[in-house]
C-alpha cells in the first residue's frame, strides 16, 4: 500500500496520544485503587455501586439504632430488677404483717416500711431517661406515668400502652420500650381482690357492696358490661353498659331503662350483677361505675400499707377480713413477681435479638462491602501488568518513530 | 520534425513535470491537498511529447464517504461529551440525590430512635433542607447544560453559515474557471476541505452539477447551498419553550424549523442529546422530587407533632403557587389565547414525559405522549362508559370535557388534570405542551422549619383493656391528612345522624308516614317495631312490648310528631288517614352502617364463636330434660346432661340400654332397632358423639337394662291446647274449650272450674284457680270473652257436675308453653350472648325470663311476649323467640335455646364512639375497617368481651409510629414499582448506558473515519520518497532532453564543418 508522508506523522501522533492517555488512566486507577474513576467508565457497575453504598449506609444506621435500643432496654432492665427486689421485700413484709403475734404498733411499724417502699416504687416506676422522657408512660413520654390520687391514696396510671419500635434490620423492628400498662398494670387477677372505681360529680353512687363472695361474679359481669353508666334524670334511672346496652338489674328485677326510682321496693339499693349498690342521691346527672380487678405493685403496696395501718383484729370478723386481705395481697404479689419475671425475660430476649441482629448486620455489611469492592476496586495484579504493557508499547512507539522519521530518500540522493 | 523541436518539447514537458513534483513536495503538509500527477502525451502529428494535463489523484466517492463518517462521528462525540458530564454529575457523591437521601433517611431514623429529642429533629430538618438543595442544584446543573447547548448551537450555526458561504463562493470560482476551460485542482481541494469541515458540524448530502457546482442539502433535503447561493441557518426560539433554541433555515423570506430533521455533526449530536437525555432526565428527576415530596407530605400530614397538632407540609405542595401553570405551555403561533393549569391528582400515575396537545378543529384534538408516542384523541378518550357533561364531572383518568364554543377544556389522564381556559375558540393547528414533572425538581422546597412541628407521632392511640383475655390486637392507621386537626373539630361538632328506621311498605291506608332520625344516639331507647295508630287526629304509638310510649297519643304539630328529645326521631304524618289506620315503624339495623365515628372509640368483640346463627332455624330448641328409668340395671342415675344439643332428638325415644358384657351396653331405640354400643367409663356414659348426651351414674356395670326418655312426652308430639276433664262421672255432659283470641288466653289463672249449679235453672259458674268467678250463665256456649275462650257444653249435665279446664299438661305438670321459632332479626348481634339460653316462664309475674349460661346466669330479657307471641330481643341480641300464642305457659316452663355452630359466618365488632353512636362492623382478622379519616385493623384472636379503646393520642410525645411509617417510605415502591433511590439509580444507569453507547459509537465512528482518511491519504497524499524518485526521474529526462539539443547542435556543427 502506498503511504503518504503526512500519514506517517499523523498516525504516529495519534497512536502516541492514545497510548499515553491509556497509560495515564491506568496510572490514575493505580493511584486511587478504584477501577471505576467516573460512572461513565462502567454505568451498570456504577448503579450497583450506588445501591451497595445505600445498603451500607442503611446497615450502619441499623447499628446505631441497635445501640440506642440496647441502652434503653438496659436501663429498663435495671429498673425492673430493683422493682423486683422491692416486690420480694413486700412479700416478706406481708407475711410478717399477717403474723397474729404482732400487735397493732408492730403492724404500724411494718406499715411504715411499706410506706417507704411505696415512695421508692413511686420513684422507680416514674424513672426518666437522659432525655427527661418517662420510661414507663408509653407514648406519653412527658406525662408522669404514676400519680397518686389524693382521694384514694392509690396510684393511677396516666400513660398509655404505646410501645416504641425501632428498626434494627431490613424487616426487623424491635420494641425499645415497655409501657407501665403492660408490665405493671396487666397483672393476673386475684379472686376477691376487686375494688369499685366510681367517677361522678354529684355523688349518686354510694356504697358498692363488693364482698368476697360476690366479687368474682361481679368481676365477670363487669368484664362483659362495664363500665356502667348511670344516668339519672327526673328520678328515673337508666343504666347502660359498655356497648350502650340497657342493663337489667337483679333487684328490682327490671331493665333499668328510665326506671322510676320511686317504685324501687328496695330503695335506695339496687342490685346489679349480684352486688348491692346504694344510691346516695338521685340528682340528675351521670355517674360511671367500673371495677379495678388488677392491681399494680405500687397499689398493692398502698393497699398493704393501709391494711396494716387500719387492721382491726379485735373482732373475729375483722380478723377474718384482715387475713383475707393479706392473702389477697400475697397472691397478687405472686402474680406481680410472675409478671416481673416475664418482663425481664422479654427484655432479655430482645437484648439477645438485638445482639444477634447486630452480628447479622455486621455480616451483611461485610458481604456488601466485598461486593462493592468487587465492582469498584482495582485488581492490582491486572492493573500493574497492564501498566507495564502500556509503558512498553509507548516506549516502543517512541523508539520506532525516531527511526522511521530518519528514513527519507532525500538523505540518499545527492 | 527536427530533433531540436523534439528536445525543446521534451524539456518543456519535463520542466512542467518537475514543477508538479515541486508543487507536491511543497504541499506535503497542506491539509486537504491532493497530490497531482503530470500526464505526458506523445504528439502524433509532429512527434515529441507534451504534458497533456495535470491529474488530481482524488476519489470522489471516498470523499463523500468521509463526509458522512465525519458527520456521524462528530455527532456521537458531541453526544458523548454531554452524556458523560451528566452521568458523572448524577452519580458523584457530592451531587447525587441518592446519597442525600441516605443522609435524609438516616436523620429520620435518628428521630425515630428518640422522637422527643429536639436536636434529632433539628438534624432531620437540616437534612431535609440539604436534600431539597440537592434536587435544586442538580436541576440547575442539568439546566446549565441546556444553556450550553443553546450557546453551542449559536456558535455552530455561525460556523455553518461561514462554511456554506465559502462553498458557494468556491462554486462560483470553479464555475468561472470551468467556463474558462481549466479548473485548478487547488480550488477543488479547497471546496472538498470546506465540505469536510462542514460535515463536522452537520450531516448533509451533495449533488454535483455539470457546471462543476456542488449543491449541499441538510435535514430532509433542505438546501443549504444551491449553486452560487448559500441559505443561512439560524437559531430560533422553540415555539413553546423559550428556554430552548431550535435550528431554522431561511429559504427566501421564510424561516423553517428543521430541528427535528437534522442529524449528524455536532449540531445533530447535541440536538439528539437534548431530545433523548436532557429533557427526559429533567422529567424523571422532577417526577422523583414530586413523588418524594408528595408521599412524604401525605404521611407527615397524617401524623401529630410534639404539641399535639396535625402534621403540616414537610415540603412544598406540588400543586401550590405557579407550579400548575408552569406545567402548561402554549405555542406562540397559536390563534387561540389560552391559559392552562395542570393539577397533579395522583403522583403514582404521573409519567415522566412531555405531552403535545394538537387541535385539528375547535372540537377535535390529539394528545401525544412523548415517552411512547401513544395518541389519545377526542374520540378514543371518554370511552369508559360515562361521558362527562361538565368540567366538574371529569373525575377519572381518560375523561375530558371540551366546550367547543368557548374553547375551555378539562382533561384528566395519567394522574393529572389539565384545565384550559381559552379566550376564543380553538382552531386547527393550535398546539400546547404539557410537562407535568419538568420543573418539579427546581420547585421542591422545604416548608417546615420548626423542629417541634415534625409530626412523628400518630394522632390516634389504641388502649387495650387490662382485663382482655384474648390475644386480639387492634391497630389504627390514619387515612386522612390533618387527622389530628380534623378530629379536634369533629369532636365538637354535632354527631352525624345514622338512619336506622324504616316504614314498611304498607303505611296508613289513606294516610302517609315519613320518618326521620334526628338524633341517632337516642333511637336505641325504644323497643321496635313500634306501632302507630291513628285515633281521630291523634296518633298512638305503642312499642313492641305493647306499652304505649310516654306521652302517647301524640298530636302532630304541622303534621310532625317530634320525638327528638325522647327517642331521636321525628315522624311526619300526612294524607287523610281514617281512624284506626295503623302503620308500624321498624328498626332496620342493616342500614346503620355509619363510618363517621369520632374517637374515643370503644371497640368490643361480639363473637368469638366460630358460627353465629345467621337465619331461620339455626337456633334450635332442645327437648326438655331427659329422665332415666333404672329398670333392671341396678344403676343409680345422677344426671343426664345434654352435651351437644344439635345431636339430641333425632332418635326415637325412649332408648333402651342393655348390658352386653363388661362395661358395654347396646342402645336400641323405641322400635327396638339397635343404634350403637356405649361403654360406662368412670361412672359416665359419654354419648356426645352419637346422640349428644352424657349420663352420669353410680354403681357398677352389670346385667340388666335401663331406658332413657324425655321427661315431657309433649315435647315430642304436639298436643291440643286445653283438656277438659269431667269432675264427676255423671257422663251426661261434656265441655270443650275453644280459643277465640290467642292474645287473651294467657290472662287467666288456670285451671278453671266449670260447675253446673244445682240452684237456678241450668246455671254454669266458671271460677279460676284463685276462686274468682269469671262467669255465671245459662247453658250453651259459655263465652269467656275477656279470656278469648269459649266453652262449648254438649249434652245435658247433671246437677253438680264439675268440669276442669286447664292448659294441657304433661306427666310432670310442666312445660306447656311452646317455642315455635327462633328468628334471627339482626344477624350481627347474635352471638354476643353466651349460649345456651334458658327461657322460663313464671306465672307469679306473668313474665318470661331469658338468661344466658354464664355462671351465674345473666338475665337478658324479662317481660311478657308481645302481641304476636314473640319475645323480641332484636336490639340487644339480634333475635326474637316466637312463642306459640295458643299455648298457655305454665309456671316454671323452661326452654333452652342453643346456638348453632354449624354455619361459619362473619365476626362482628361493636364500635361505640364518643357520641354514644354504636355501629356493628364485620371484621376479618388483618383487614382494615375504614372509618372516618382512619382505619382500624383487628389481628389475632380477640375473645368476646375483650375491649380496646381508640383514642386521641394526647401527650403522645414519645410515639414514633408515624415517623416509622415515613422511614418505611424509603423502600416503598412509589415510582413505577421502584423506590425513590432505586428509580434514581435506574435513571443514572440509563444516562450512563446511553453515554457508554455513545462513547462506543464515537470510537467506532472514529475508527471508520480514520480508516477512510487513511485510504484517501494513501491515494491522494504526498509521499516525499516518491516525489524524490520522481524528481530524479524528471530531472534525468530533462537532462536527457538537454543532451538531445546538444546532439542536434553537434549534428548541425558536424554538418557545417563537413560543408
Amino acid at each position: 500500500m502506498r503511504i503518504s508522508t503526512q500519514q506517517v506523522f499523523i498516525n504516529n501522533i495519534d497512536n502516541l496520544s492514545k497510548t499515553s492517555s491509556e497509560l495515564f488512566k491506568t496510572q490514575n486507577q493505580l493511584s486511587t485503587g478504584k477501577r471505576i474513576l467516573q460512572p461513565s467508565d462502567d454505568p451498570i457497575a456504577s448503579a450497583q455501586v450506588q445501591k451497595f453504598k445505600k445498603e451500607i449506609a442503611r446497615t450502619e444506621q441499623f447499628t446505631k439504632n441497635i445501640e440506642v435500643s440496647e441502652r434503653r432496654l438496659e436501663l429498663e432492665e435495671n429498673t425492673i430488677d430493683q422493682i423486683n427486689n422491692l416486690s420480694i421485700r413486700l412479700k416478706e413484709l406481708t407475711i410478717q404483717g399477717k403474723n397474729g403475734v404482732l400487735n397493732s404498733s408492730d403492724r404500724v411499724s411494718v406499715a411504715a416500711e411499706v410506706g417507704e417502699i411505696v415512695k421508692a416504687l413511686d420513684g422507680l416506676m416514674n424513672t426518666k431517661d437522659v432525655q427527661g422522657e418517662y420510661l414507663f408512660s408509653g407514648h406519653k413520654g412527658f406525662t408522669k406515668p404514676y400519680e397518686m390520687n389524693a382521694g384514694t391514696g392509690r396510684y393511677e396510671f396516666k400513660g398509655d400502652d404505646g410501645q416504641r419500635f425501632i428498626q434494627v434490620g431490613p424487616e426487623n423492628k424491635v420494641a425499645s420500650t415497655d409501657s407501665g400498662f403492660d408490665i405493671f398494670e396487666k397483672v393476673s387477677k386475684v379472686s376477691g381482690y376487686l375494688l369499685p372505681d366510681i367517677s361522678q360529680i354529684s355523688g349518686q353512687i354510694g356504697d358498692v357492696a363488693i364482698t368476697e363472695t360476690n366479687a368474682d361474679a361481679f368481676d365477670d359481669f363487669m368484664t362483659k358490661n362495664g363500665p356502667l353508666t348511670f344516668n339519672f334524670s327526673g328520678g328515673a334511672l337508666t343504666v347502660t353498659g359498655n356497648g350502650g346496652q340497657v342493663i337489667t338489674a337483679d333487684s328490682p328485677s327490671v331493665a333499668l331503662n328510665s326506671y322510676n326510682l320511686a317504685s324501687n321496693p328496695n330503695s335506695p339499693v339496687i342490685t346489679i350483677g349480684g352486688v348491692d349498690i346504694t344510691l346516695a342521691s338521685t340528682t340528675d346527672g351521670t355517674a360511671t361505675l367500673d371495677v379495678v380487678s388488677q392491681h399494680s405493685i405500687i397499689n398493692t403496696a398502698v393497699d398493704l400499707r393501709d391494711a396494716l395501718k387500719n387492721a382491726d383484729v379485735t373482732t373475729a370478723a375483722g380478723k377474718d377480713a384482715f387475713n383475707t386481705k393479706m392473702d389477697q395481697i400475697l397472691a397478687n404479689l405472686s402474680g406481680i413477681e410472675d409478671k416481673n419475671i416475664e418482663t425481664r425475660a422479654s427484655i432479655g430476649g430482645r437484648l439477645n435479638l438485638l445482639e444477634q441482629q447486630n452480628s447479622v448486620n455486621e455480616d451483611y455489611k461485610l458481604f456488601t462491602n466485598e461486593a462493592l469492592s468487587s465492582f469498584e476496586d482495582l485488581d492490582y495484579n491486572e492493573a500493574i501488568s497492564r501498566f507495564e504493557l502500556q509503558q512498553t508499547v509507548l516506549q516502543a512507539s517512541y523508539a520506532s518513530f525516531a527511526k522511521v522519521q530518519d528514513l527519507s530518500l532525500f538523505n540518499y540522493i545527492n | 520534425m527536427s530533433l531540436l523541436t523534439l528536445a525543446t518539447q521534451s524539456l518543456q514537458a519535463n520542466q512542467t513535470a518537475l514543477a508538479v513534483t515541486g508543487q507536491n513536495i511543497s504541499n506535503v503538509n497542506t491539509e486537504g491537498y491532493t497530490r497531482q500527477r503530470p500526464v505526458f502525451l506523445s504528439r502524433e502529428d509532429l512527434g515529441g511529447v507534451s504534458v497533456d494535463q495535470i491529474d488530481r489523484v482524488a476519489d470522489a466517492f471516498l470523499n463523500r464517504q468521509i463526509w458522512a463518517d465525519s458527520a456521524t462521528y462528530s455527532s456521537y462525540d458531541a453526544f458523548k461529551d454531554f452524556a458523560n458530564e451528566l452521568d458523572n454529575l448524577m452519580a458523584s457523591d457530592v451531587t447525587s440525590i441518592s446519597k442525600a437521601m441516605d443522609d435524609y433517611f438516616g436523620a429520620l431514623q435518628t428521630a425515630v430512635d428518640d422522637p422527643v429529642s429536639l436536636p434529632n429533629r433539628e438534624l432531620y430538618i437540616a437534612q431535609s433542607d440539604a436534600l431539597v438543595k440537592r434536587f435544586n442544584d442538580l436541576d440547575v446543573h442539568i439546566r446549565r447544560q441546556q444553556d450550553t447547548i443553546n450557546g453551542k448551537l449559536e456558535s455552530n450555526v455561525a460556523a455553518i453559515n461561514t462554511i456554506s458561504g465559502h462553498i458557494a463562493q468556491l462554486n462560483e470560482d470553479i464555475a468561472i474557471a470551468k467556463a474558462g476551460g481549466d479548473v485548478s485542482s487547488e480550488l477543488l481541494d479547497m471546496r472538498d476541505a470546506k465540505l469536510e469541515e462542514l460535515s463536522g458540524y452537520i450531516g448533509f448530502t451533495t449533488i454535483e452539477q455539470p457546471s462543476g457546482e456542488v449543491s449541499v442539502f441538510v435535514g430532509n433535503g433542505e438546501p443549504l447551498v444551491v449553486g452560487l447561493r448559500a441559505n443561512s441557518v439560524s437559531t430560533i426560539l422553540s415555539p413553546a419553550d423559550s428556554s430552548q433554541l431550535n435550528l431554522g433555515i431561511q429559504i427566501g423570506s421564510t424561516v423553517g424549523d428543521i430541528t427535528s430533521q437534522v442529524s449528524g455533526g455536532k449540531v445533530g449530536g447535541i440536538l439528539d442529546y437534548r431530545e433523548e437525555i436532557l429533557n427526559s432526565t429533567l422529567d424523571e428527576l422532577g417526577r422523583m422530587a414530586m413523588v418524594f415530596a408528595n408521599t412524604m407530605n401525605e404521611q407527615h400530614q397524617k401524623g401529630m407533632d410534639l404539641d399535639g397538632n396535625s402534621g403540616g407540609l414537610l415540603f412544598s405542595d406540588i400543586n401550590a403557587g405557579s407550579a400548575p401553570s408552569n406545567r402548561f405551555l402554549s405555542e406562540r403561533d397559536n390563534l387561540a389565547r389560552v391559559s392552562g393549569q395542570v393539577i397533579i391528582n395522583d403522583v403514582s400515575k404521573v409519567e415522566a414525559t412531555e405531552y403535545e396537545l394538537i387541535f385539528s378543529s375547535n372540537s377535535s384534538f390529539t394528545l401525544i405522549r412523548g415517552s411512547d408516542d401513544a395518541r389519545f384523541t377526542n374520540t378514543s378518550l371518554n370511552n369508559n362508559g360515562s361521558t362527562p357533561s361538565s368540567a366538574a364531572e371529569v373525575d377519572e383518568d381518560g375523561e375530558f370535557f371540551l366546550d367547543s364554543s368557548t374553547g375551555d377544556l378539562t382533561l384528566r389522564i395519567d394522574g393529572f388534570t389539565l384545565t384550559m381556559d381559552s379566550q376564543t375558540i380553538l382552531s386547527q393547528g393550535d398546539k400546547f405542551l404539557i410537562r407535568p414533572t419538568r420543573n418539579a425538581a427546581s420547585e421542591i422546597d422545604t416548608v417546615i422549619n420548626n423542629a417541634r412541628q415534625l409530626a412523628l407521632a400518630t394522632p390516634l392511640a389504641v388502649a387495650e383493656n387490662a382485663g382482655n383475655v384474648g390475644t386480639g390486637v387492634v391497630s389504627v392507621a390514619i387515612a386522612e391528612n390533618n387527622y389530628a386537626d380534623l378530629s379536634a373539630v369533629s369532636n365538637t361538632a354535632t354527631p352525624p345522624i345514622a338512619s336506622g328506621l324504616v316504614v314498611p311498605d304498607a303505611p296508613l291506608n289513606t294516610g302517609t308516614v315519613a320518618l326521620q332520625v334526628t338524633d341517632s344516639t337516642r333511637i336505641n331507647n325504644l323497643s321496635y317495631p313500634l306501632s302507630l295508630t291513628h285515633t281521630a287526629g291523634d296518633y298512638a304509638i305503642v312499642d313492641s312490648t305493647g306499652s304505649a310510649l310516654a306521652g302517647s297519643p301524640f298530636t302532630p304539630v304541622a303534621g310532625v310528631i317530634d320525638l327528638t328529645a325522647q327517642f331521636g326521631l321525628s315522624i311526619t304524618v300526612g294524607g287523610a288517614p281514617g281512624v284506626g289506620e295503623a302503620s308500624s315503624i321498624e328498626y332496620d339495623s342493616t342500614s346503620i352502617d355509619d363510618n363517621s365515628l369520632t374517637p374515643p372509640l370503644n371497640v368490643s368483640f361480639l363473637s368469638a364463636l366460630e358460627g353465629v346463627a345467621k337465619t331461620g332455624n339455626q337456633v334450635t330448641t332442645l327437648p326438655a330434660n331427659l329422665t332415666a328409668n333404672a329398670g333392671t340395671s341396678g344403676l343409680t342415675f345422677n344426671a343426664i346432661n345434654i352435651t351437644d344439643a344439635e345431636k339430641v332428638g333425632s332418635e326415637s325415644y325412649p332408648l333402651t340400654f342393655t348390658h352386653t358384657g363388661g362395661s358395654n351396653y347396646q342402645v336400641t331405640d323405641s322400635g327396638g332397632a339397635p343404634l350403637f354400643v356405649t361403654t360406662l367409663t368412670a361412672g359416665v356414659f359419654d354419648m356426645t358423639a352419637q346422640i349428644g348426651i352424657s349420663v352420669n351414674v353410680a354403681g357398677a356395670a352389670g346385667a340388666g337394662a335401663f331406658t332413657i326418655q324425655p321427661a315431657d312426652a309433649n315435647q315430642v308430639e304436639y298436643s291440643p291446647v286445653f283438656t277438659a276433664t269431667t269432675g264427676l262421672p255423671s257422663g251426661l255432659g261434656a265441655v270443650e274449650a275453644r280459643v277465640t283470641d290467642t292474645t287473651l288466653v294467657n290472662g287467666a289463672k288456670y285451671p278453671l272450674t266449670v260447675t253446673y249449679a244445682s240452684s237456678g235453672p241450668d246455671v254454669y259458674t266458671v271460677i279460676d284457680s284463685e276462686g274468682t268467678q269469671l262467669l255465671s250463665t245459662a247453658p250453651g256456649s259459655l263465652d269467656l270473652a275477656s279470656l278469648g275462650l269459649v266453652l262449648d257444653v254438649t249434652g245435658v249435665p247433671a246437677v253438680g257436675d264439675v268440669f276442669t279446664i286447664q292448659p294441657e299438661t304433661n306427666a310432670n305438670g310442666n312445660a306447656d308453653a311452646q317455642v315455635t321459632n327462633v328468628r334471627i332479626t339482626d344477624d350481627r348481634l347474635v352471638g354476643e350472648v353466651t349460649y345456651p339460653l334458658t327461657v322460663s316462664y313464671s306465672t307469679g309475674t306473668s313474665e318470661y325470663t331469658v338468661s344466658d349460661s354464664e355462671v351465674p346466669a345473666n338475665v337478658l330479657f324479662r317481660g311478657p311476649s308481645s302481641v304476636s307471641g314473640a319475645l323480641d330481643m332484636t336490639q340487644s341480641f339480634g333475635f326474637a323467640i316466637d312463642m306459640d300464642p295458643t299455648q298457655i305457659p305454665a309456671d316454671g316452663d323452661t326452654f333452652t335455646i342453643q346456638h348453632d355452630s354449624t354455619s361459619t359466618v362473619a365476626k362482628y365488632v361493636a364500635l361505640t364512639d364518643a357520641d354514644g353512636e354504636r355501629v356493628l362492623k364485620e371484621y376479618k382478622p388483618g383487614e382494615a375497617i375504614a372509618l372516618s379519616g382512619y382505619e382500624i385493623t383487628i389481628g389475632n384472636q380477640p375473645t368476646v368481651g375483650d375491649r380496646f379503646t381508640v383514642n386521641l393520642n394526647v401527650g403522645g410525645v414519645s410515639d414514633n409510629r408515624n415517623s416509622l411509617l415515613m422511614s418505611d417510605l424509603q423502600f416503598a415502591r412509589t415510582i413505577e414499582g421502584a423506590s425513590y433511590q432505586d428509580k434514581y439509580g435506574q435513571t443514572v444507569e440509563r444516562v450512563g448506558t446511553q453515554a457508554a453507547v455513545a462513547q462506543v459509537n464515537a470510537q467506532s465512528g472514529k475508527a471508520v473515519l480514520d480508516a477512510n482518511k487513511e485510504t484517501r491519504a494513501s491515494i491522494s497524499g504526498v509521499n516525499l520518497d516518491e516525489e524524490a524518485a520522481k524528481l530524479i526521474q524528471f530531472q534525468q529526462a530533462y537532462q536527457a532532453s538537454a543532451q538531445l539539443i546538444r546532439a542536434a547542435q553537434t549534428i548541425f556543427d558536424s554538418l557545417l564543418q563537413s560543408v
